[in-house]
């Protein structure tokens, strides 16, 4: 596959390398300054990629020469980036000349060959990637400091051309690098051929750059050019060998002992198999033996008789087969002791092998499990049935720690849980609580006991462990929120069950269910926040609906209010007209006989009674109007309107007399249902006299003012009756407020005006004091104008 | 004291009403039914006040509910100058409420009418008034002789 694949690749690539070559070939000779530039830009980001890519990957690659130099390719490649910027002809850094970008070239090349020098040593060792880090921050910045400090030797000297020093450096440069390919060499162990053929020819690159930068005088020359493409050349090589090492092969790398190990198992197998073989031919060729023996055998007895010297030798001939026989019998069971041997050792690493199998497959299927429980019952249920079918462990129980008295009550079980029957354990210091399930929890990490007969700590449950076929347990702690909770138990039939890979799977496994026991709380918390808050809606609807409801009630009251009211003004208006028609009649009575009874004195009579009659009758229609209920929406004139309602008030008003005065501003038009308008107007005006009346105020006014203002009707009614108290102006408004005592108010009337004014209509209804009394305010937006 | 500079030898009365064409009509009536009784009219309780301090009416009947001055007030202000002056008030609303609007003043009537008026009712009130005065009278003559 992969040769095939670079077979595919290598054509494209060498064309696009050529390309890139050419193109920078042409750009030199187009402007030199403009191919340094390029060539050292794409050497410092051929040189991030290597950090990138060794950095991120490190614990793939888990080859700490790439990382460190991966590390180093950063600092070169920071270092590079200020060398190009300092190069002649860029003007970064003015004042420095070409000896600043000579002096950054060397400190890289310095910073660069240390650490491929250094890198071989680290292989097989540890390397903490942050300190190597530091370590190169604190070396490159002591190093620009020195450079920029002036404190570095010059390298490069106008008209002179390189310095002694640089050119040495370079030859040292050049040593160190040979060593590192030295020392990487001897370390071949470490690398796959490709990448040390790939890492090798990147460092003989390095070397070959440095010697061409040895020879140049001018830092525009041909042999500075040669030099930066070998340097680009190397750094690409090493990219491509990290690249290699850490995203094409990691799988190879990570299976590598796996592989080497099964190739080991195989030849183990074949070896077994060529002396099986052996044996056979072994066994075949006795049979063949003891054939001949068997006619030899004849042979003698037929020659007993006939010879008694031949019995001699036939004995002699007999010791010695049976010499030989013993030997080969020897022989064979020596081998069937070594074939054993092998088959035991082969048995012991297949049953690791299918052991590891399980527990990765108890593993899936446990995350499975966790993907698809949403409740912690089923999801323990789960696991230890996936334990004891998948796992084929012997028991797999979980237990939950009892808060109130450390005991551990078994929560889920499957397998031989008759083990478990009046099983005690818990998690406080006692023999009870000791075990490694008590051990799990108490340390919230997980316990393995492989010699679950012979431990002195599971000593309590030797007896039933022995009767279940308990030779070796693990305990895995159970958090929930970062809190144990409780453990899973697992039993194995087998004394040294549990390997480190196996602990490693069960510790992940013990991981997984704890995230999975975190997730349910999550799930848990939100359903009830859920609940709570549907809860919480279906309140707020009644609430709603109580609301609804009350407010029913409420402009049914208003209405009833509104009716004793009206009556109250409908007995009040008719009563003196009564009284007037009542004296007409007994007058007529009184004087009938007498000369003042004329034709003139009835008729004055009766047309007087008929006028008061009219009257009433007339006064008895303006209330019947005002209860017939508003059929739609229409406009009225605001003042109309007023009159109107005085109308109705009249006679309400003049005892006491109250004064009303009427300014109009202008004559605006309101859109609405004008009787709805008129009850606001008459609970306001009623309210007015119910305080002047209290209040006995002498000479009583009430001004209703009339105007416009911005596209509004505006109607004040004040009067003069002392205002609200500040304490309660506030709740004036306010359902069942009243101030008249609970027979004369029902503390509905001004709530129903508001009500009516600003849901009704879309106007305003306020109220504020005056310097005399209280001045209601209407706002209620304009109607058609006319 | 008005018994020693000039003994009445007439009865008069003082009638308090602001609605005018009532006002006529109870009067015509009033001068009908009782003609040897001098009758003065008011149209509202300040000038009925004034009246009655001209003419000390021994009988004052007056409405209630008047816009300058009301009966109440009227009668208040009668009371404190002659108090055994009969007072008879009619009104549209009860006794009762009379009685709460003015419980501060611990004002009462002697007599409550009703209205809508029975002139039947308002004469026998007048006429018990009269017979009451009367009988002062000639006590009060008695007791000087």
């Amino acid at each position: 596959m992969n040769d095939q694949e670079s077979k595919f690749v290598k054509p494209l690539s060498l064309f696009s390398c050529a390309a890139a070559l050419v193109g920078l070939y042409l750009a030199s000779r187009y402007n030199y300054l403009l191919f340094h530039s390029l060539v050292e830009i794409f050497t410092v980001i051929v040189a991030s990629g290597i950090f990138i890519i060794a950095w991120n990957t490190r614990r793939i690659l888990n080859n700490n020469y790439f990382l460190l130099v991966g590390i180093a390719s950063l600092f070169v490649g920071t270092i590079d980036l200020l060398h190009t910027l300092a190069y002649k002809g860029i003007g970064v850094f003015p004042g420095y000349g070409p000896n600043l970008a000579t002096q950054l070239w060397i400190v890289g090349r310095y910073l660069q060959s240390f650490s491929l020098f250094a890198a071989p040593f680290l292989l097989g060792r540890k390397l903490r990637g942050g300190l190597a880090m530091a370590l190169f921050l604190v070396t490159t910045t002591l190093l620009l400091a020195a450079v920029f400090g002036g404190v570095f030797p010059d390298c490069f000297v106008e008209g002179k051309g390189l310095t002694p020093f640089k050119k040495g450096s370079e030859y040292f440069i050049s040593f160190m690098f040979l060593g590192a390919l030295f020392f990487m060499r001897r370390k071949s162990e470490f690398f796959e051929r490709q990448v040390l053929r790939l890492i090798s020819a990147a460092i003989a690159l390095f070397i070959a750059a440095e010697l061409a930068f040895t020879i140049y005088t001018d830092v525009y020359g041909i042999s500075n050019m040669v030099g930066h493409f070998l340097k680009l050349a190397g750094f690409f090589l090493i990219y491509k060998a990290l690249i290699e090492t850490g995203l094409v092969r990691p799988y190879d790398l990570l299976f590598r002992e796996i592989k080497e190990a099964y190739s080991k198992l195989q030849s183990a197998n074949e070896e077994l198999q060529e002396q099986s073989e052996e044996l056979h031919a072994q066994s075949e060729e006795l049979q063949m033996q003891s054939e001949e023996l068997h006619v030899q055998n004849q042979e003698l007895a037929r020659a007993w008789e006939e010879s008694s010297r031949a019995e001699e030798t036939l004995k002699k001939l007999n010791d010695e087969l049976e010499n030989r026989v013993t030997e080969r019998t020897k022989e064979l069971a020596d081998t069937i002791h070594n074939l054993q041997l092998e088959i035991v050792e082969r048995v012991t690493a297949q049953e690791s092998v299918l052991r590891l199998n399980q527990l990765y497959l108890v593993l899936s299927e446990t995350n499975q499990a966790i993907v698809r429980t949403k409740d912690r019952e089923t999801l323990f249920n789960d696991i230890c049935r996936i334990a004891v079918e998948d796992g084929s462990f012997k028991l797999a129980w979980v237990g939950l720690v009892d808060e109130n008295n450390g005991a551990l009550n078994v929560a889920a079980s499957k397998g031989a849980t008759g083990y478990l029957d009046d099983l005690k354990i818990t998690i406080t210091d006692e023999p009870a609580g000791i075990g490694p399930t008590g051990l799990s929890v108490r340390e919230g990490s997980y316990y393995i006991c492989n010699d679950f007969l012979g431990s002195p700590i599971t000593r309590p449950w030797h007896e039933k462990g022995r009767t279940h076929g308990f030779r070796a347990s693990a305990s895995i702690a159970l958090k929930q929120e970062g809190r144990v909770i409780g453990a899973m138990t697992l039993y194995a039939e087998k004394k040294d069950f549990f390997d480190q890979q196996q602990v490693e799977l069960l510790q992940q496994i013990g991981a997984d269910v704890s995230f999975a026991l975190d997730n349910i709380v999550r799930e848990t918390c939100r359903q009830a926040a859920e609940r709570a808050l549907r809860e919480e809606t279906v309140e707020r609807l009644r609430a709603t609906e109580t609301l609804r409801e009350k407010e029913q009630m409420l402009i049914q009251q208003s209405r009833q209010a509104a009716m004793g009211e009206m009556i109250g003004n409908i007995a009040h208006q008719w009563r003196q007209p009564l009284n007037t028609l009542g004296l007409f009649t007994q007058r007529l009575g009184f004087f009938y006989g007498q000369p003042i009874f004329n034709q003139e004195f009835l008729d004055t009579s009766v047309a007087k009674s008929m006028e008061i009659i009219q009257h009433m009758s007339k006064t008895i229609d303006d209330f019947r109007n005002f209860f017939k209920p508003d059929k739609a929406k229409g406009d009225f004139n605001v003042s109309d309107a007023i009159k109107n309602t005085l109308s109705l008030l009249e006679g309400n008003f003049q005892n006491p007399s109250i004064h009303i005065e009427i300014i109009e501003n202008d004559h605006p038009v309101i859109n609405g249902y004008q009787n709805e308008f008129t009850q606001v107007l008459l609970n306001i005006l009623t309210n007015a006299r119910d305080a002047i009346i209290e209040r006995e105020i002498n000479d009583a006014r009430v001004i209703i003012t009339i105007c416009s203002e911005d596209d509004c009707a505006v109607v004040t009614i004040a009067d003069n009756a002392g205002g609200i108290p500040e304490e309660i102006i506030n709740k004036v408004f306010d359902p069942y407020f009243t101030t008249k005592g609970p027979q004369l108010g029902t503390g509905v009337g001004l709530f129903m005006s508001k009500t009516i004014i600003e849901k009704n209509m879309g106007g305003r209804l306020a109220v504020r004091n005056t310097a005399t009394g209280a001045e209601f305010r209407i706002e209620v937006g304009n109607g058609i104008q006319n | 004291m008005e018994s020693k500079t000039s003994p009445k030898t007439s009865i008069s009365m003082l009638f308090v009403e602001d609605d005018e064409l009532i006002l006529e009509i109870q009067a015509s009536v009033l001068i009908a039914k009782f003609p040897d009784v001098v009758l003065y009219t008011a149209v509202n309780g300040r000038l009925g006040l004034e009246i009655f301090k001209m003419h000390t009416p021994e009988i004052v009947i007056t409405d209630i509910n008047m816009s300058e001055m009301c009966g109440l007030q009227m009668s208040g202000n009668i009371r404190a100058l002659k108090p055994d002056t009969k007072i008879i008030a009619m009104t549209g609303k009860t006794g009762q409420s009379v009685r709460m609007n003015s419980d501060d003043k611990e004002f009462e009537f002697d007599n409550i009418i009703v209205k809508p008026v029975i002139l039947k009712e308002l004469f026998s009130v007048i006429d018990r008034c009269i017979g009451e005065i009367e009988q002062n009278a000639s006590r009060l003559e008695c007791s000087m002789a």
